[in-house]
């Protein structure tokens, strides 16, 4: 009976660990001296758990966004992950829209990420991206997982507000 | 006898350069295709040779938002191991001009990823970009093998025409 209670003690233990550790995400979106990141998040819930970062820019004022996506798990390969970032015009804060062709930021990566070993890292992808906004409104900037295979994916985000 | 010699050391080398070239050519098949909404332009793997065709070009307008759409498939027979699959847009002085040095303030997208490559296993990307200086840019994705003596870079890339 002990050894059945430790065994399901260490599967929660593990599953919260592996939960935590799929993925390190930094997001950052930079204008002039400015700059504002956003870190690993889960969703379900779309908007997750942690507040955003906001950053105030100017409309069309230069700006940078910038993210690397890196896989920290240390088992097997996970496969056809898609990796989706995009910058989108939102009516009210939390909302999270989907991403539209037309976005001037937005794209999408499908690769395999493989595992995080004890000597050498696992799979990654970034981006940097100059780009400007004309029109003023409050922006989502966002970058996430999905098809990884689990009961969560994850993402980063930030919110943007072009004045 | 030495003429024998000679000749036999040419063969030889004629044979392990041709090889080596025909291995690389057979590693990776890469796509790039460079759209406007109302036109585009496909370039698949291509030599590096000097003798290489002239580059794909389109013509677009500037502040036009642009879509490129890229995919690197494994043409090898074994695992490949470490690959980085990096694409670009960088301003360059004209069209057809060899890769530019990616200097930030050029570059107006850059992403990378790593990636171990199964045989036929592949990664592919579609993202948007907006040019907002009329000029030349080129647009490149490349599947870099790695440090290794025989690696090679295997590349696609179209010239983008920004009026």
């Amino acid at each position: 009976m002990k050894i059945i209670v430790i065994a399901c003690l260490f599967a929660l233990m593990f599953g919260r660990v592996a939960r935590a550790e799929h993925f390190n995400i930094d997001l950052t979106v930079e204008s002039g001296k400015e700059k504002a990141e956003g870190h690993a998040d889960t969703y379900p819930p779309a908007a997750g758990n942690n507040p955003r970062q906001v950053l105030r820019a100017s409309r069309e004022a230069p700006l940078i966004i910038q993210f690397f996506f890196k896989s920290n798990f240390p088992h097997d390969p996970i496969k056809n992950v898609t990796v989706r970032y995009f910058v989108a015009l939102v009516t009210k804060p939390g909302e999270v829209p989907n991403p539209s062709k037309t976005d001037t930021v937005s794209g999408s990566f499908v690769m395999d990420f493989k595992p995080k070993g004890e000597q050498t890292p696992g799979g990654k992808v970034g981006l940097r991206q100059q780009f400007r906004l004309q029109r003023a409104g409050t922006y989502l900037v966002r970058v996430e997982s999905e098809n990884t295979d689990t009961d969560h994916e994850h993402f980063a985000a930030l919110d943007l507000i072009i004045e | 006898m030495k003429l024998t010699i000679l000749t036999t050391v040419a063969v030889l080398l004629l044979w392990f350069i041709s090889g080596r070239s025909l291995r690389a050519a057979e590693d990776f098949a890469v796509t790039l295709t460079v759209s406007d909404g109302a036109s585009h332009q496909e370039a698949t793997t291509q030599p590096a040779a000097a003798a290489a065709p002239a580059r794909p070009a389109l013509e677009c307008k500037v502040g036009g938002v642009i879509e490129a759409r890229w995919k690197v498939t494994s043409t090898a027979d074994r695992l490949m191991k470490d690959v980085l699959v990096h694409f670009y847009v960088v301003k360059t002085d004209r069209a057809g001009q060899a890769p530019p040095a990616l200097e930030p303030k050029n570059v107006l997208v850059e992403s990378a990823l790593t990636m171990d490559f199964d045989p036929k296993s592949s990664t592919r990307s579609a993202m948007n970009v907006r040019p907002e200086e009329p000029g030349t840019y080129l647009v490149r994705i490349e599947a870099d093998e790695g440090p290794d003596a025989a690696a090679r870079i295997t590349f696609a890339a179209v010239d983008l025409v920004v009026k």
